[in-house]
């Protein structure tokens, strides 16, 4: 395999790294040995990652330059962080394909296996199975310091001779021995293939005979390997990490403090996150518009299309995408942290019973917790779970969690149509908000998904670990860059797109100097109007706002203000005007059901599509086709409630 | 005393469900009633038949967290249910 090769199928969002025809250097091993960490301290922030060509399957790959042995210009080989796997015997389409990859038509040049120094049994399986192909490969030893604080050490020369590959002790997250890593690879790139290890005859027996017999000869060749490699001084095996496990997975304790855990992280990426927003938010709207307003006066462009496409398209549209950048990072660097210290796969435990329901694991909490803060890390932080399929259903579910910008409008419409009784109706969103994530799971689950397979709880824990700064800002830069550049082709389309029909007349008047009523953008909403007569608000000024929350629902307030031309109170206006105006309009269009007809509407505003940024995350994920079935899902799903809510409201 | 499952594996008394276990005890793994493929899994992470393990805590949920060769693994119950155990000592 060499990079030329691997790229040319590459697709997905994954971008080319380099033209040249790099060596491919495949990076193997367990989850939880340090496998994406080294791959990390050897790529750096050059890194990408996406989904490999045809599949789902979430893969990374950069480039490593080593210090050539031969030559006195650097060497750069491609490094691939392949999904992690026990074995060669697959049991997701994760595994499946890093089996393809390593042992497929085009394998690496050569194959890096991590083995853990504290389980060196257990990491040698796959080892053993590599062992039995032709192939280059190097076994990177880590977490020996683990292992030392057990009162294991190990040998890498004892254990180079029983495996028959180099070894090389190395502490990804210190980056310690990625040197003689670098000499090491390159000795066995310059090398031929190593012959397979010699295994037991058995072509003549049954299948299962014969698995049998190569896993009790896999076994003995580790046992052998271990013995030969490792001496065990028996030092007092540290019990913090269980005792820290009695309280965090334990029956009344573990799900406070995963709860407390989940506020946290809910927390950072509102609360602290909101602050920075509006920061970004202002500097975008006001400073840069602003100093670009003056420069296209300086320079005589003051026609109002080149205007409103600079300013309100691209500056609106990048702004909206660079305002989710402070939000993004938070998710990142606290996943970063919980997976890095060990605590996510507890999370995992505590939650599996109740996820397991909804046929998924129990990680797929963390999404759905932090949608109710934003739907757009919500998806991104899909990525935790170790299925394709598991992170397509949670990515479906997640739009469905009602984030805190619906939360703007359904505070000013609980204040306008229902006085003191406004915090019950906000709290009843939250709860309608819940079931619609249970109910659509199991109805997606009993539908699509009922061939989704329901494998049982076999967690291995990770031991707890101080996590590094210089890893959780690598991870947390890497994914925040790729978000940027998948995400904001969309988004500033979106907003170029929506711009565009609010500027073309349609009775007269110049284009870009029209009140919106008259646009085009007016009469789109004049034309959807009548599909929300069912749902009592078929008014075109009501839709409007619907076409607006697509984009954005933080711009719905603001909106109703420019279309009523009142005050708008997003801004610290007086409510009245606009109360008023949507009164009125409610009352007409509902043929005097109000009240029916404005609950209805908060629970179409809240089920619909949540933002372009959202289908922006979902499309980087899950891909276009899915994106859009979701999106038609929770059309379906918000009309027939809101249709249900009015009719059965009015008959009351 | 031998007793016949309805998987029909054999299994001496004395063995019990890892499920039903005492904690802090060592015991050692008898039986892995289990499709291979997860039993291949389990297998790669330690727990063999003839394994010494314990079982360290009980989780929420009514799982449990094994202690094999060094390393912890979280179970849920249909797993613990279909691994048989005895006690190390061969305590009966």
């Amino acid at each position: 395999m060499t990079e030329r090769s691997s790229v040319s199928a590459n697709c997905h969002g994954v971008a080319e790294v380099a033209s040249s025809a790099n060596p491919v250097i495949a990076v193997a091993g367990a989850p939880n040995v340090g496998k994406s960490t080294l791959f990390n301290a050897l790529t750096g922030a050059g890194a990408i990652t996406g989904n490999w060509p045809g599949t789902s399957t979430a893969y990374s790959r950069g480039l490593w330059r080593v210090r050539s042995l031969q030559e006195t210009s650097p060497m750069v080989l491609s490094v691939i962080d392949l999904p992690g796997s026990y074995s060669l015997d697959p049991l997701s389409p994760d595994e499946e394909l890093t089996k393809q990859l390593l042992l497929g038509d085009d394998p690496p040049a050569v194959t890096i296996a991590i083995v853990d120094a504290a389980h060196l049994a257990r990491s040698l399986y796959l080892v053993a199975q590599l062992r039995e192909h032709h192939m280059r490969l190097v076994v990177a030893v880590t977490m020996s310091d683990v292992a030392a604080g057990r009162g294991i050490d190990i040998d890498p020369v004892a254990l180079q001779y029983a495996i028959g590959a180099p070894v090389v002790i190395i502490d990804p997250r210190r980056r310690s021995g990625v040197v003689g890593l670098a000499a090491s690879v390159q000795q066995v790139l310059a090398a031929p293939s190593v012959a397979p290890r010699k295994l037991p005859t058995v072509a003549h027996l049954p299948y299962s005979e014969r698995s049998l017999i190569l896993e009790d000869d896999r076994f003995a060749w580790i046992e052998q390997a271990v013995s030969l490699s490792t001496s065990d001084q028996e030092a007092a095996r540290s019990d913090l990490g269980d005792r820290i496990d009695r309280l965090v997975l334990g029956s009344v304790s573990g799900p406070l403090i995963f709860l407390f855990m989940m506020w946290l992280v809910f927390q950072a990426t509102t609360v602290v996150a909101s602050p920075l927003q509006d920061i970004l938010d202002g500097f975008f709207a006001d400073t840069l518009t602003g100093w670009v307003e003056s420069v296209l006066r300086a320079l005589g462009w003051d026609a109002v299309w080149l205007h409103g496409l600079i300013v309100a398209g691209f500056i609106g549209g990048i702004g909206s995408v660079l305002t989710f950048a402070p939000l993004m990072t938070i998710m990142f660097i606290l996943l970063a942290l919980l997976e890095d210290s060990g605590y996510l796969a507890r999370a995992a435990v505590i939650t599996d019973r109740m996820m397991r329901r909804l046929g998924l694991p129990g990680q797929a909490f963390l999404p759905l917790i932090v949608g109710f803060g934003c739907n757009v890390p919500g998806i991104a932080a899909t990525r935790i779970l170790p299925l394709p399929r598991q992170r397509l259903l949670t990515a479906l579910l997640v739009p469905f969690t009602s984030c805190t910008a619906r939360l703007t409008v359904y505070l000013m419409i609980g204040d306008v149509f229902f006085g003191r009784w406004a915090g019950t109706v906000v709290f009843a969103m939250y709860v309608v908000s819940i079931v619609l994530v249970v109910a659509t799971g199991l109805l997606l689950r009993a539908t699509l998904w009922r061939t989704l397979p329901d494998p049982p709880l076999v967690l291995d824990l990770p031991p707890y670990q101080r996590p590094t700064l210089r890893l959780t800002v690598s991870v947390a830069w890497r994914k925040l860059k790729s978000f940027l550049q998948s995400a904001s082709g969309i988004i500033v389309a979106v907003v170029i797109a929506v711009w565009l029909l609010q500027a073309v007349p349609m009775h007269g008047g110049t284009f870009g100097e029209v009140d919106v009523a008259d646009s085009l953008y007016a009469v789109i909403a004049r034309g959807i109007a009548p599909v929300f007569s069912l749902a009592g608000f078929g008014s075109w000024d009501i839709a409007s706002t619907l076409l607006v929350g697509f984009v954005a629902k933080e711009a719905v307030i603001s909106s109703w203000a420019q279309t009523y031309a009142v005050n708008d109170p997003s801004a610290g206006g007086t409510i009245a005007g606009m109360s008023e105006a949507l009164h009125a309009s409610f009352e007409q269009t509902s043929g005097g059901h109000l009240l029916p007809a404005v609950l209805a509407f908060l629970v179409f505003f809240l089920a619909y599509t949540p933002c372009v940024a959202t289908l922006a995350a979902q499309t980087r994920e899950i891909g276009a086709k899915w994106t859009w079935i979701g999106v038609a899902l929770q059309l379906v799903v918000a009309w027939v409630l809101a249709v249900l809510v009015f009719q059965v409201g009015r008959l009351l | 005393m031998v007793l016949r499952l309805w998987y029909g594996c054999e299994v001496v008394s004395g063995v019990m469900s890892l499920g039903n276990a005492p904690l802090h005890t060592p015991l050692t793994l008898v039986t892995c009633l289990i499709e291979p493929g997860l039993r291949s899994r389990l297998a790669t992470l330690g727990l063999r038949t003839g394994s010494p393990l314990e079982v360290v805590l009980t989780t929420a949920g009514h799982g449990r967290v094994i202690g094999v060769a060094g390393s912890r693994i979280a179970m849920d119950v249909s797993v613990l249910r279909q691994l048989h155990v005895k006690l190390a000592s061969g305590g009966e």
